[in-house]
């Protein structure tokens, strides 16, 4: 079996009488330590896909394995436990407490793992070792979200679930952020999961998922992905 | 409004009716709360203002020193704004109860006026003379029903008449009266000196000739508000009016009493003349009677005198008779004396022969006899001599015999030749011893002869002794015949003399009995007479006292006119008091009790509004931040600033509307009645109302709308005025600062992440920080007020009986003389119930201030000071030193105030009488209830030039238990010496009762506190969740347990929870000095305390309140959806 597994999920919202199905029989399987991009657009059921993945969302039918545990039949403290102990999110608009400091916000999601990393060490990683005392309004788009990169994989997850980590960013700054994504999986053989709507990156994934209507439309393996840098949009 | 506004905004109700709910809950306490407790003593104010005016209850009262007449009445009539009056008769009596007599207040019903009418309760209204109706509680008391008798005691002075013609009453009737309106219900039972009840007869049933006050309406009064101002002005109005005739009406009475007294007087001196003139008259007819009777006694003696006379004369002829008689019979008794002693030695004589003669007699007998006897014993020895004669002849005979044989032998022998000689021998000796024989008889023979001589001899001797005894016997028998003819002699002269006697005896004793007839006969017509003279003397004496009597009386009499008349001479003018409804305890006890609450339900609600508005506009700023995303929408698809501000402005005002309308409604049914219940068992008016008051409602909504509103448009306006695409754009997060904590490394390293964050929140929402601690403090600040309040009352009674009033009991005597008083003073100091006592002067004064304001103080002015001081301890404000009462008056601190007066100033004091004096003020002391005022006996006389005559007593009592001590005052009560007898046990009582009333209302402001402390706690932590609801949402994605979402959340409201409390405690203090610094109790000082326990209470309380509302967050927070959350950047 596959390190995810995403089997035949479906999920509804209910909003009032009307009932909004989300994601109707989804699957997908990505293996450890690949990078795998999720396509698709807008209300496609990308990001729901994501959600249930990190814990943060329940499914209506189906079962989805991380590591070989069916992560649907996770409760309440359990669940938080999952999220806090084997998820890594990036999100699109950082989400920093902005009252904490670059590193302080590293530290805290370090200090709840058990087996975290060392925040200046990870801050020295994304190449902010300078900016390490800057509250997230002192820093730039690109360089908060390189803090939430910094603060998801400090947590040493299993996975890094990444919701349009470039969405809110310029070319140059996403490029970025794309390579910091990439060389972690590369060097530190993480899986990482990342939603966009930019078909253009598909080339730098392991995995490129497509969904459409909640479904799974197709699913790309690529053998010899691209290098950040070779890919131009 | 568009149709598209108002669904939005009923949509937006209903997706954040939370917040709705909370803004109209803070708008239903602030403004319910405001006009609830204002509402309260409105409604009090308005149902008593409604009470008197139905009962036509008077605006002013006229007393008079010396009574008023309907000539008053008719001319207080006239005077302009006076609508109706009506003469009213009153006094002080006693009635019969269950367990003795209470003293209560009688009160004449006017005949033909509406003015201060009573309610009937129950039965019907007394109309006859001999009919009362009562109070509920008199006839509680009194143990009655409708239909008992009551009787009434009089406290009559010297010849003083009776004020009411019937003193048994038959209770018709249950009633109130308006004048009465101040408790009935137990609180001022206790008060001594004050009188608790009252009892209403018909005028019909009072004998005096005058009113002893006058009530009286005011025209266009009753429709003002009797608590308000312009009613106070009104009647002010005609109170100087009235005041105008009273002069005129004084000397009226003035006159028509004198003018009375004299023509009295006048009357008084002929009646006694003509009973002078009488009184004489009978006195001379007594003495004219005395004197005859003294004339016959007179001749009756010497008509007595002369029988005597007689009487005595033949006496003594009888008298003589006997004497002469008693002479002869004396000779007779000496001659017989002479007489029988020669017969007496004869006899004697004779008597002494008989004795020889028969010793003589015996003599001859024994010798006589003797001489027989020898005779006999001589005869005797004959015959032996006889006998012993014829034996030896018979020896004789038979030796011849044996001799003759002998011879004859020998013959034979000498014949027969024998030897003879042996018989010779014996021959020889028969013939010897017959010889021997012979002789013997010889000499027997001549004995005998001998013998023979003598008996012939004494036979001849006795011979002659019979001769001898036989005369002697004759001579005896001669001598005894001799005798008895002396002893016969003797026996008849005797019985002779007897005889004589007899007679004597016999003529004495008739005389004798006639003697004493006659005497007795005499002696009882003397007695007579003495009896008679006795009589007369009586006669004369009782005479001469009655016409002593007869002197004095004519004497007194006259002294009596001459002083009426130098009295009439004496009598004051008359002095008027126009007094206001102030001078009633009840309706100025309501007026205070009222107006403090208002005080207080000022002070309170207002507090609970500012924080209820705080609150509401921390929503409302927060809702519109919220939802700027929108407006900035709303703006750029071309809404003008005014409609889209109209949204957040409508939501706000329908919010607080709706929620101060339905406060409103209910407070100002409920609180007033939850107030009213309190002082229900104080005051007895018939009905409470309460009507919403349109003004105070209308101004409680405007208020409390008006105010969320505004804050909601401040709200509004900074955003609306920001162009759409700075509002679409994401609200820059606040940006995150350093604190200064964070400069002090060292502490800053070792705090946790949550520590840090925690203080950075604290300082980078300032707004939050602000509002968090201003809510919770302005709870715990009015729970802390609260419960200092309380505190502040219920330590005012240990403070004033600790360290001030250390006596057990006073007692006041009434108008005693100094005997008299010395007498009680004996009296009290023997009382078991006393330990110990002190006299001192006691009085009631008026001290005037320089605005001509006067404030009644009781002053005691005693003799020995440095006694005073076991009884009251004056300790000075200024030193906090205990001073003595000294030469300067010593104040305390409340009356000294209110005249804005302190130690070393001058104070004017006048007393009942009028008089006056200025005193220096040596000192002004601490107290805590009522005013008294403290001089030295010799201050006092050196002011008033007069000595302050000793007329109480400070008591301490022995150790005695409640019913001990309530027996003891009820003792000195029952003694009519005293006026006012009021332990402080009692004195305590009542003012616990009177200052409970208060304790009550706070309790309702602090349940009301905490109500609102519970809100305002909730409404802040809801804006706090939504306010961060993204960074709350980060930190559960990044996997933190709710405990600890929870944590991280509540560490902050926590700090400012107390902080908040901490702030609160503080300005409760501050509050509660506030409160009661404006109450101004009338003769109370409270000092404002908060016990540590009232601060631990409050801090508990809130802290409590906050730590159960932080743990309803704990749900709040579980519930966040992360995905919504942080799904879109608003």
């Amino acid at each position: 079996m596959a390190y995810i597994s995403f089997e035949n999920v479906t999920k509804n919202y209910k909003m009032g009488e009307v009932l909004i199905p989300a994601l109707a029989g989804a699957s997908f399987a990505v293996e450890k330590g690949q990078l795998a991009v999720i396509l698709g657009a807008s209300g496609a059921g990308k990001t729901t896909a994501l959600n249930i993945l990190g814990g943060m969302e329940t499914v209506t039918a189906g079962a989805v394995y991380v590591d070989g545990r069916d992560i649907t039949r996770l409760r309440g403290r359990q669940l938080i436990q999952y999220r806090r102990e084997d998820i890594g999110f990036v999100f699109q608009f950082y989400n920093l407490v902005p009252n904490l400091t670059a590193q302080e916000n590293v530290e805290l999601a370090a200090q709840i793992c058990p087996d975290s990393l060392s925040a200046p060490e990870m801050l020295d990683r994304v190449g902010l070792a300078e900016r390490k005392n800057n509250f997230p309004a002192q820093l730039s788009g690109g360089e908060q979200q390189r803090v939430a990169i910094a603060r998801a994989i400090a947590k040493n997850p299993k996975l890094l679930l990444c919701d349009e980590p470039t969405g809110a960013l310029d070319y140059r700054t996403g490029k970025q952020i794309l390579q910091l994504l990439q060389d972690t999986c590369r060097r530190d053989g993480m899986t990482v999961l990342i939603i966009t709507h930019n078909s253009a990156l598909a080339p730098m994934a392991d995995v490129v998922i497509r969904m459409a209507s909640g479904r799974v439309t197709e699913t790309i393996h690529n053998p010899a992905p691209t290098p950040i840098a070779d890919i131009e949009w | 409004m568009t149709k598209s506004l108002r669904s939005n905004i009923l949509r937006e109700i209903r997706g954040t009716w939370k917040r709705f709910v909370s803004i109209a809950l803070m708008a239903f306490l602030g403004a319910g709360f405001f006009v609830g407790i204002n509402a309260a003593s409105l409604d009090m104010q308005l149902s008593c203002d409604r009470y008197l005016d139905e009962a036509n209850c008077y605006d002013l009262q006229v007393l008079s020193t010396m009574g008023l007449t309907d000539d008053d009445v008719a001319a207080v009539l006239r005077v302009r704004g006076v609508r109706d009056a009506a003469g009213v008769y009153s006094e002080n009596v006693l009635v019969g109860i269950a367990d003795g007599e209470e003293k209560v207040s009688l009160l004449s019903i006017p005949p033909d006026s509406e003015i201060n009418a009573l309610r009937l309760v129950e039965g019907e209204m007394a109309q006859r003379a001999d009919e009362c109706v009562v109070p509920q509680s008199l006839l509680d008391t009194a143990g009655k029903r409708i239909g008992d008798t009551l009787t009434i005691t009089e406290t009559l002075e010297e010849d003083e008449t009776p004020s009411f013609y019937h003193t048994e009453l038959t209770i018709t009737g249950v009633i109130k009266s308006p004048l009465y309106i101040y408790g009935t219900s137990g609180a001022n039972e206790r008060s001594t000196g004050a009188v608790a009840d009252y009892l209403y007869v018909p005028q019909a049933n009072i004998a005096e000739d005058y009113y002893t006050g006058l009530y009286l309406t005011v025209d266009g009064a009753a429709q003002l508000d009797a608590f308000g101002e312009a009613y106070e002005a009104r009647v002010e109005e005609v109170e100087l009016l009235v005041k105008s005739i009273a002069d005129e009406r004084e000397a009226a009475r003035y006159d028509q009493l004198t003018g009375e007294a004299n023509a009295e007087i006048d009357e008084a001196q002929a009646e006694l003349d003509e009973q002078a003139a009488d009184a004489r008259e009978q006195i001379a007819q007594a003495q004219r009677e005395l004197d005859d009777a003294q004339a016959e006694i007179d001749a009756g003696r010497r008509a007595l005198d002369r029988s005597r006379a007689q009487a005595e004369r033949e006496f003594a002829a009888a008298q003589a008779e006997i004497d002469s008689a008693e002479r002869q019979l004396q000779q007779g008794r000496r001659a017989l004396e002479t007489q029988s002693k020669t017969a007496r030695e004869q006899r004697a004589a004779l008597v002494q022969q008989q004795a020889q003669v028969t010793e003589q007699l015996e003599q001859l007998r024994a010798q006589r006899e003797q001489t027989a006897q020898t005779i006999a014993e001589l005869e005797q020895q004959r015959a032996q001599l006889t006998e012993a004669l014829a034996q030896m002849q018979d020896g004789i005979d038979q030796l011849n015999q044996q001799l003759e044989q002998a011879k004859a032998q020998r013959e034979q022998m000498i014949a027969a030749g024998m030897d003879i000689t042996e018989l010779d021998a014996q021959i020889d000796r028969m013939e010897l011893e017959l010889y021997e024989l012979v002789e013997t008889q010889s000499g027997y023979q001549l004995q005998l002869e001998q013998l023979d001589a003598g008996l012939a001899e004494a036979n001849a001797g006795l011979a002659q002794l019979d001769a001898g005894i036989a005369q002697a016997e004759d001579g005896l028998a001669r001598i005894e015949s001799g005798i008895r003819q002396i002893d016969e002699g003797l026996a008849a002269a005797r019985a002779q003399l007897a005889a004589a006697q007899a007679q004597l005896t016999a003529a004495k004793r008739q005389l004798a009995n006639a003697k004493n007839e006659a005497y007795a006969q005499l002696n009882a017509a003397a007695r007579e007479l003495v009896d008679g003279q006795a009589e007369v003397d009586e006669g004369a004496v009782e005479l001469a006292a009655q016409r002593a009597d007869f002197d004095r009386e004519i004497a007194d009499a006259q002294r009596e006119i001459d002083e009426a008349r130098e009295k009439v001479g004496d009598i004051n003018r008359p002095t008027w008091y126009v007094l206001t409804r102030d001078g009633n305890i009840g309706l100025s006890g309501f007026d205070q009790d009222s107006s403090n609450l208002k005080r207080i339900g000022f002070t309170f609600p207002l507090i609970f509004f500012l924080v209820a508005v705080l609150i509401s506009l921390s929503s409302m700023t927060r809702m519109v931040e919220e939802q700027r995303g929108l407006i900035g929408t709303l703006g750029a698809l071309g809404y003008s600033s005014g409609q889209i501000a109209a949204k957040y402005l409508l939501y706000a005002a329908a919010a607080s509307i709706s929620g101060a309308v339905i406060g409103e409604l209910v407070c100002f049914r409920v609180l007033p009645v939850i107030v009213w219940a309190i002082y229900d068992t104080f005051y007895t008016l018939p009905a409470f109302y309460t009507p919403v008051d349109p003004l105070y409602a209308a101004a409680g909504l405007l208020l409390c709308v008006g105010s969320i509103v505004a804050a909601t448009a401040a709200a509004c306006w900074k955003e609306v005025r920001r162009t759409p695409a700075q509002l679409m754009r994401p609200k820059a997060p606040n940006p995150g600062k350093r604190v200064l904590l964070e400069r002090v490394t060292p502490l800053w390293r070792r705090l946790s992440f949550s520590h840090k964050v925690t203080l950075r929140n604290l300082f980078r929402y300032k707004k939050r920080f602000i509002m968090t601690i201003c809510g919770i403090a302005g709870c715990s600040m009015l729970i802390t007020a609260g419960l200092g309040l309380r505190d502040s009352i219920d330590q005012l009674l240990p403070l004033q009986y600790g360290q001030i009033m250390h006596y057990d009991l006073i007692a006041v005597a009434g108008d005693v003389t100094r005997d008299e008083f010395s007498d009680m003073t004996d009296g009290l100091r023997a009382d078991e119930a006393v330990r110990d006592s002190l006299c001192v002067h006691a009085e009631s004064v008026n001290l005037v201030a320089d605005d001509g304001k006067s404030y009644e103080v009781q002053l005691f002015a005693p003799s020995d000071a440095a006694q005073f001081q076991q009884y009251i301890s004056l300790i000075d404000t200024q030193t906090g030193e205990e001073t003595a009462c000294g030469g300067q008056i010593a104040l305390t601190e409340q009356v000294a105030e209110m005249l804005g007066v302190a130690a070393g100033d001058t104070v004017s004091v006048r007393r009942e009488d009028g008089t006056r004096a200025d005193i220096r003020i040596g000192a002004v002391v601490h107290n805590y209830l009522n005013h008294y005022a403290f001089l030295s006996a010799e201050g006092y006389a050196a002011a008033f030039g007069e000595q302050a005559e000793d007329n109480a007593f400070f008591v301490h009592t022995v150790e005695l238990d409640d019913a001990a001590l309530d027996a003891f005052a009820k003792r000195l009560n029952d003694d009519t010496r005293y006026t006012t007898v009021s332990s402080t046990a009692d004195a305590r009582g009542e003012a616990n009762d009177r200052l409970g009333l208060i304790d009550e209302v706070v309790v309702i402001l602090v349940v009301a506190a905490a109500a609102l402390a519970v809100v305002v706690l909730y409404n802040l932590s809801n804006i706090n969740i939504s306010e961060r609801i993204r960074e709350l949402a980060t930190i559960k994605v990044l996997g933190f347990y709710d405990r600890e979402v929870y944590q991280y959340n509540t560490r902050e409201t926590v700090i400012l929870t107390i902080l908040g409390t901490l702030l609160g405690l503080g300005g409760g203090r501050w509050l509660a000095g506030f409160v009661l610094l404006t109450m101004e109790m009338r003769g109370i000082v409270i000092v404002p305390t908060v016990e540590p326990a009232s601060y631990a209470a409050a801090a508990v309380l809130t802290i409590v309140f906050a730590t159960a509302v932080n743990l309803s967050t704990y749900f709040a927070l579980r519930k966040i959806n992360m995905v919504e959350a942080l799904k879109s950047v608003e």
